[in-house]
């Protein structure tokens, strides 16, 4: 690539920034300065709201390899909101930026860390959450947006990262055969909320997003809106919403689906011992040839799909790093480095496993800088809309997902070797075992960015 | 854009949005991320003192990199800092991962900064010119040069241009 310089410059002047503390001690160093400008006490805000409206963002995704889904019934929702609001054709058929790949690498990466839980499976979308998010940032002003753009693209406006949003959407969900589906919807109650037309707007241009006007208090709500989720998932994540609670204002949720082939499928497998923390389990391994990644910390291994928009890497730390400290340590520009480091091959075996993950990223996103979003007093979503009712502000930001990697698609068995063989011809022979934990992500060949990343610390569970 | 936030507000929506970028500009100039801070903290005092009246986002940001570039020139200047960059003249050799930025930051200042305003922040040349208020043309011809010197102590060069 022959401004591959100019890319690592982005990165490295990229990851220059200020100190955690700066913004705090400047603050503090700024009260102190003698008062050319009187500095009034901060005022506080209007009286808190007894009933403080919610916004609830919600953000499903399914991922699974090679399974035929039968067509869902659902419930459709009547209700468009849409009407009269039609998306504006948006010419961008430009890649995302490097800019905002570096500033995604670093965000998917910390958001991953926030994320794991110790000695589980874990998985997370980093694409779904973004796109919720940015759907949500639409909605924001002042700090609370500052923060959005902060967290989301490292200080990239709203506008850039909604055109990021939507070239990357675009270049990963189109055409009617594509692999990867991706849905966003919002749905508010009929009277609480006076919604922005320019918010609905934004939304249906940059994310194609749903809109759905519902009577928040009547019992088969949460039906539809689980059934749009489900129609979503290819039927594999069923119920993403209970009940909904008096405040909750606003749903802002995105699916994720992404079903395909691998390109050379495994024939079978063989069972054999992983070395999970908590003990040694037996478990279903599949042997091939795959392309050799690796850094000083870690080996692995990138196993193309039927569509070569998508690949899965799987990633082993060294035995003396361990899981925990390398997912620790990873960074953006880390990771993208890692998977752009791919060369020769190796023979691998990996375990099938399956598994479904829920999140709160309540924390974990308040940890990485949003927090303003979630404080009823400080939240600022008036380019949402506006409602009698007070201030809107998050509640919840929940995570759903769901993984399936076994052989997919076992018919097309013979293929692996041959495919493998036109494109290296190994002088001496790598070997990868990934029989104790491990990460693993599905990623977006063209940009290397995670759609998915997770850890697997235990197969059979 | 927000009339109605107070001073306080003001300069931590301003920390929010502008802390890593004035970092960044001020320590490519400055080679040193502590007299960096020093100096990104004197950009925010001089925003919450002088306030000036933004017309737009754009505005105002390129007010923020046109006074941590002068605050910078100025602590060049200083003779404080002339003393003690005879000692410690070249920024340390870094690993491998920073090869890019080393080779920037080895530019004349002048250079290093257009070369961040263009191809981290996206500004165009004549944008570039209005803030450090040079001619077009003399930005062009310190983009050109930079771009050359790299091209000498990197292989490969820099621009795909």
């Amino acid at each position: 690539m022959s401004n591959s310089n100019l890319e690592r410059y982005i990165y490295q002047i990229g990851a220059v920034k200020a100190p955690e503390d700066f913004q705090q001690n400047t603050v503090r160093w700024l009260k102190n300065q003698p008062s050319k400008n009187p500095q009034p006490p901060k005022s506080h805000r209007a009286l808190k709201f007894v009933l403080a409206p919610a916004l609830a963002v919600v953000l499903v995704c399914a991922l699974l390899f090679s399974n035929v889904f039968a067509p869902v019934n659902t419930v459709k929702a009547s209700e468009n909101l849409m009407e009269g609001i039609t998306a504006n054709k948006i010419d961008i058929d430009a890649k995302p930026s490097e800019k905002f790949i570096g500033s995604a690498a670093d965000f998917s990466v910390s958001l991953f860390q926030k994320t794991v839980k110790k000695g589980t499976n874990s998985l997370v979308s980093p694409l779904s959450v973004s796109l919720a998010l940015g759907m949500t940032a639409n909605g924001a002003a002042g700090s609370t947006l500052i923060q959005f753009q902060n967290v989301l693209g490292g200080g990239l406006e709203l506008s850039e990262l909604n055109r990021n949003y939507y070239s990357m959407a675009k270049r990963l969900g189109s055409g009617k055969d594509a692999k990867l589906q991706i849905g966003n919807s919002i749905w508010y109650p009929n009277k609480k909320l006076q919604v922005n037309k320019d918010f609905l707007q934004r939304n249906a241009d940059y994310f194609n997003a749903d809109a759905y006007q519902l009577d928040f208090s009547k019992a088969d709500t949460p039906d539809k809106i689980n059934s749009w989720v489900k129609e979503h998932t290819g039927g594999k994540i069923d119920k993403m919403v209970d009940s909904i609670d008096p405040d909750t204002m606003m749903y802002l949720i995105n699916t994720l689906y992404f079903e395909d082939d691998w390109q050379g499928a495994y024939s079978d497998s063989q069972n054999a011992e992983f070395y999970a923390a908590d003990g040694t389990v037996t478990a279903p391994f599949m042997k091939s040839t795959e392309q050799y990644i690796h850094d000083d910390k870690s080996e692995g291994m990138i196993k193309s799909f039927k569509d070569s928009r998508y690949a899965f890497a799987a990633i082993l730390p060294k035995e003396d790093v361990g899981l925990e400290t390398y997912v620790s340590q990873m960074t953006g520009a880390g990771f993208l480095n890692l998977i752009r480091s791919a060369d020769g091959t190796a023979e691998c075996k990996l375990p099938k496993f399956k598994y479904e993950y829920q999140v709160n990223l309540n924390d974990p996103l308040k940890a990485l800088g949003l927090t303003n979003g979630f404080d009823s007093d400080l939240a600022d979503f008036s380019e949402m809309g506006t409602t009698p009712l007070g201030k809107l502000y998050i509640t919840n930001v929940l995570h759903k997902t769901f993984i399936q990697v076994d052989e997919a698609g076992a018919k097309a068995g013979a293929a692996t070797e041959v495919q493998m063989s036109a494109t290296a011809m190994p002088l001496e022979v790598k070997t990868i075992d990934f029989n104790r934990p491990f990460i693993y992500a599905i990623i977006d060949t063209e940009t290397k960015l995670p759609i998915f990343i997770g850890t697997v610390n235990n197969p059979i569970k | 854009m927000n009339t109605s936030l107070d001073v306080n507000d003001m300069i931590q929506v301003s920390l929010v949005k502008y802390s890593d970028m004035v970092i960044r500009i001020a320590y490519q100039n400055l080679k040193s991320m502590t007299d960096a801070e020093d100096i990104a903290q004197e950009v925010f005092l001089k925003l919450m003192t002088s306030r000036p009246d933004f017309e737009s986002d754009t505005h105002e940001k390129a007010w923020v990199i046109r006074v941590t570039v002068n605050l910078c020139k100025d602590f060049l200047k200083s003779a404080w800092f002339r003393k003690r960059t005879a000692l410690e003249d070249s920024i340390p050799q870094n690993d491998k991962n920073n090869e890019i930025l080393d080779a920037v930051m080895r530019l004349p200042v002048k250079f290093r900064n257009v070369i961040y305003l263009h191809y981290y922040e996206d500004l165009t040349v004549a944008q570039i010119a209005d803030i450090l208020q040079q001619k077009e043309n003399t930005v062009s011809s310190w983009l050109y040069r930079a771009r050359n010197q790299l091209k000498k102590s990197l292989a490969g060069g820099f621009d795909n241009e």
